[in-house]
């Protein structure tokens, strides 16, 4: 396929760019003894996307002969010229860089392949059964397993010839808890980069269903928190959520041209000397984070961007175009879900660094507030307000944990709730991979950190 | 000029080949075959930034075997390709646990309904695609405060056919122009939370009038966020507009009427058919057939026939919405909405809602919703993006930093009063404005 795609694209006049993707996403869901879900779904193409007087087009087939990937780029070029017309100001094309010649193959992704589809299933079966056994008020257990293998190649018009094979597993447990008229639902899930191994590096598999099934009985007897201001100290997945919705979007370059929070403020003091927030798709902590990436879809080798140095912006997130509007080199974050989706400025992997403090110095030195725990879903603003919510929480009083309260909600503005961040923890952990960023298309990512306190605005009753 | 029914009969023929080769390896199947094609210009980094074009068919197969089940979905329908995912669903459905519920739609008529393929929008060119989003860009931006983020005009035509091996078939194909904006106002010392609106059209009758009153509703939304205020915390009423009625009334009432979720033990209205459920003044209905809303259609995903039918009267539980599989399980019919309405449609009630609001007493009117609410239990806690606050009637400004909290069947229980206007947000669902109380308002 690369020669066959380099051998079309040597035939071409101006920027061409075409994506091989072999996108196979196989579920498996077990729900109160059934087997709710065995799916396999295989979308395959090649997306092309050309440069023509300035102005992008963009193009899709299914069919991978020649005549129908000349097509595409036949119509993506027409499209192109069109929009040309209308376009205030040209392209002003692409950052020169050294583009990916890598052909990167994931020792997991034949391994999970070849990995019987029954042992898999299995998996899934015990663990339903060991979760729903767990306690009587649990009155339903579902267990999900998915993974998704991507082969991509991509080949450009100015050098990019690179291809990698990735698997990215997960693997999600949910308790469906009550008593009377006291219902509720609690979750666990991981995924990874890798194969089943790396799955359950971090955590074993029981383990993840115990945590599980802990925090459903727990939660039934936690009463909601008063709402208000409040000194938090937040666990790594909270950390990585912060990192990505509230920082993270923001300063992704096509946010930024069209307004965002952070845009003019590189340079500026926007976060308390004790952040430094990283995004990177080759990211230095192991654990195979479920957003590693060894090159964007641009065919760009992906490295670190520091986004904010002890306090200070650094950087914004781009793809080659704006990264050539704003004179600086792109690091990889161009990304594209199926093969008929356009490449978008995203994220890969996102994460603060540790700082040196322990963890129960933390607590042990937190008059008032709350240990927030379990990530749920996020949103982020142009204002840099940020919204996410956490499955628990467990007060602090006089430096000690207490009582647990439930549904707890976060908000804030981004940049003012970094400002009040006082102290980090050293550990890390990524715990956001069995999760998908959406920005018009699906994105695999992960984020992490260390535990860090800050002033947040709770949301309570 | 594209021919629907040869586009059709191209999918009804990978269709019947999948059929075949289920039924020669002995099993039951179910088949959706579908070919969308969409052409799109899209504004964005202040600039039209890319003219798209997909033309992509999809093939998703659910065989039965021996009570066990497996589907596959792939997008190339060469005979050999169909072939391989044959015989991969029979392997995913080989390790499952044995399921005597697995069931298919019998075979039916179906209400004959008007496809929407208006030539004048299937033949639009990328230039014509391209004059309409100036059209769009220019309305919504007419006040220099309004900035885009992004916004697109799109062309989208799909055709569908579904069939099984009890004999059910249907097919429907349909042409549709969707526009969307999104994006904030900025001064020169405000920059607002992002707001989107957006709409389509089936023909082209009243377009250039349609995309106006769209970027008039958007410019109204967003502007209404600037020189937003911190205001007070107290517990007491929200006047919900049509899309966070959805979130809040509709949604949760959906969830715990699903056939699946009674089953399952997650729904709390298990028995309570004919029974009250909410407060009377909530009265709900699917009306699969409304040809101005967007779920129109005259069969489900499975090929039951669609009916209107009232989901709630007066407070009390009329119908409980069960896929073929889940009216199995239950001993009971397949509603043809097992996933939920098609177009669901709450009465209005009898006072506009600027009337219902003239009160002595806070009330705010959040422009949206950006939190979590949990279906089981109903609670709710977030941020309530553009909450206008209104005393006695009178608008007091936008507020900022505003958490709302509080449980969505408190709320359907204790006297929701709804408006008697009613929109469809995005073409889907017509619903009022709804008065709810009992709501803890949080500022910082």
């Amino acid at each position: 396929m690369l020669e066959h795609l380099k051998h079309i694209i040597n035939r071409q006049q101006g920027y061409v760019e075409l994506r091989f993707h072999e996108h196979q996403s196989n579920a498996i869901t077990s729900q109160k003894g059934r087997i709710d879900q065995a799916s396999s779904n295989l979308q395959q193409g090649v997306g092309v996307r050309v440069l023509e007087n300035g102005a992008w087009g963009f193009s899709s087939t299914s069919q991978l002969e020649t005549q129908h990937i000349q097509k595409a780029i036949d119509i993506a070029r027409e499209a192109a010229i069109e929009l040309s017309k209308s376009r205030k100001h040209k392209s002003l094309g692409l950052q020169n860089v050294k583009l990916s010649q890598q052909h990167y193959i994931d020792a997991s992704y034949r391994e999970l392949l070849d990995l019987p589809f029954e042992e898999k299933i299995n998996q899934v079966i015990r663990s339903e059964h060991e979760l729903q056994s767990r306690s009587k008020k649990i009155h339903t257990a579902k267990v999900q397993y998915s993974e998704i293998f991507e082969h991509k190649i991509i080949v450009t018009s100015d050098g990019a010839a690179c291809s990698r094979k990735l698997v990215r597993p997960e693997f999600k447990a949910t308790a469906f808890a009550g008593q009377g008229e006291n219902q509720l639902v609690a979750g666990k899930g991981v995924g990874v980069t890798g194969g089943w191994r790396c799955l359950f590096d971090h955590q074993s598999c029981i383990h993840l269903i115990e945590k599980t099934a802990k925090e459903a009985i727990d939660l039934l007897k936690a009463k909601h928190v008063e709402g208000g201001r409040k000194t938090v100290i937040l666990s790594p997945s909270l950390v990585g959520l912060l990192c990505h919705e509230a920082i993270g979007h923001t300063v992704e370059a096509d946010f930024v041209q069209a307004g965002s929070i952070a845009n003019g403020k590189l340079g500026q003091d926007i976060a308390s000397p004790l952040i430094t927030l990283c995004d990177s798709g080759i990211p230095p902590y192991s654990g195979g984070p479920g957003g590693y990436l060894p090159f964007d879809d641009e065919g760009v080798d992906c490295q670190t961007t520091t986004i904010i140095d002890k306090g200070k912006l650094n950087a914004y997130l781009h793809d080659r175009e704006s990264a050539k509007v704003f004179g600086v080199a792109p690091k990889g974050n161009a990304r594209a879900w199926h093969y008929s989706d356009e490449p978008l400025i995203r994220m890969t992997n996102t994460y603060l660094l540790p700082g040196d403090q322990n963890l129960e110095d933390m607590i042990a030195s937190t008059p008032n507030g709350l240990f927030i725990t379990g990530a749920g879903n996020g949103q982020a603003d142009a204002t840099g307000e940020f919204m996410f919510g956490a499955s628990s929480a467990y007060e602090i009083i006089d430096g000690k944990i207490g009582k647990m309260f439930k549904e707890v909600t976060l908000a804030g503005i981004a940049f003012d709730v970094l400002k009040t961040v006082d102290a980090v923890s050293k550990d890390f952990e990524w715990d956001l991979g069995a999760g998908y960023c959406g920005k018009g298309q699906p994105a695999k990512v992960d984020a992490g950190g260390p535990y860090l306190r800050c002033q947040l605005n709770v949301g309570g009753r | 000029m594209l021919d629907p029914l040869n586009t059709l009969n191209t999918l009804e023929h990978a269709c019947q080949l999948t059929l075949e080769l289920a039924t020669a390896q002995g099993a039951e199947a179910f088949v959706s075959v579908s070919h969308g094609i969409q052409s799109k210009i899209a504004f964005e980094k202040n600039d039209y930034n890319l003219a798209t074009h997909h033309d992509g068919i999809n093939i998703s197969m659910s065989l039965h075997k021996d009570q066990k089940s497996g589907s596959v979905t792939i997008n190339t329908f060469d005979h050999r390709s169909i072939e391989a995912a044959v015989s991969r669903c029979l392997e995913l459905s080989k390790f499952s646990i044995p399921d005597p519920y697995l069931g298919l739609a019998p075979k039916a008529d179906y209400i004959d309904l008007p496809m929407f393929f208006d030539q004048s929008i299937v033949n639009k060119s990328m230039k014509e695609l391209k004059d309409l989003t100036t059209l769009l860009i220019d309305l919504s931006t007419q006040d220099s405060r309004v900035l885009l983020d992004a916004a697109h005009v799109e062309k989208s035509i799909s055709f569908r056919v579904i069939g099984n091996t009890r004999g059910m078939f249907a097919r429907d194909y349909n042409a549709s122009l969707n526009w969307f904006l999104m994006g904030m106002a900025k001064t020169k010392d405000d920059l607002t939370s992002i707001e989107y609106h957006g709409d389509f059209a089936h023909n082209t009758l009243s377009l250039e009038r349609d995309i106006a009153h769209t970027c008039e509703q958007f410019k109204h939304k967003v502007l209404a966020y600037l020189n937003a205020k911190t205001g007070e915390s107290y517990h007491g009423l929200v006047l919900l507009p049509p899309c966070l009625t959805e979130e809040f009334i509709l949604d949760p009432v959906i969830f715990h009427l699903k056939g699946g979720n009674i089953m399952d033990g997650k729904s709390r209205w298990e028995h309570k058919l004919n029974q009250p459920i909410t407060h009377v003044n909530l009265n709900i209905e699917d009306h699969p057939h409304d040809t101005e809303l967007r779920g129109c259609t005259a069969f489900s995903g499975e090929g039951i026939a669609t009916k209107t039918m009232s989901i709630v009267t007066h407070g009390v539980a009329k119908a409980e919405f069960d896929s073929v599989y889940t009216a199995n399980r239950r001993k009971t019919q397949p509603s043809g909405n097992g996933s939920g309405p098609h177009s669901a449609v709450i009465a209005a009630g009898k006072q506009s809602w600027k009337k219902m609001i003239d009160l002595d007493q806070p009330i705010i009117i959040p422009a949206r919703f950006s939190g979590n609410l949990d279906p089981l239990s109903g609670d709710f806690s977030g941020i309530a993006k553009g909450a206008q606050l209104y005393k006695n009637g009178v608008h007091h400004g936008c507020l900022k930093e505003t958490m709302i909290a509080g449980n969505v069947f408190d709320m359907l229980t204790n006297c929701p009063t709804f408006s008697s206007e009613r929109e469809s947000d995005f073409g889907y669902h017509r619903l009022p404005y709804a008065l709810v109380d009992n709501v803890a308002i949080t500022s910082s």
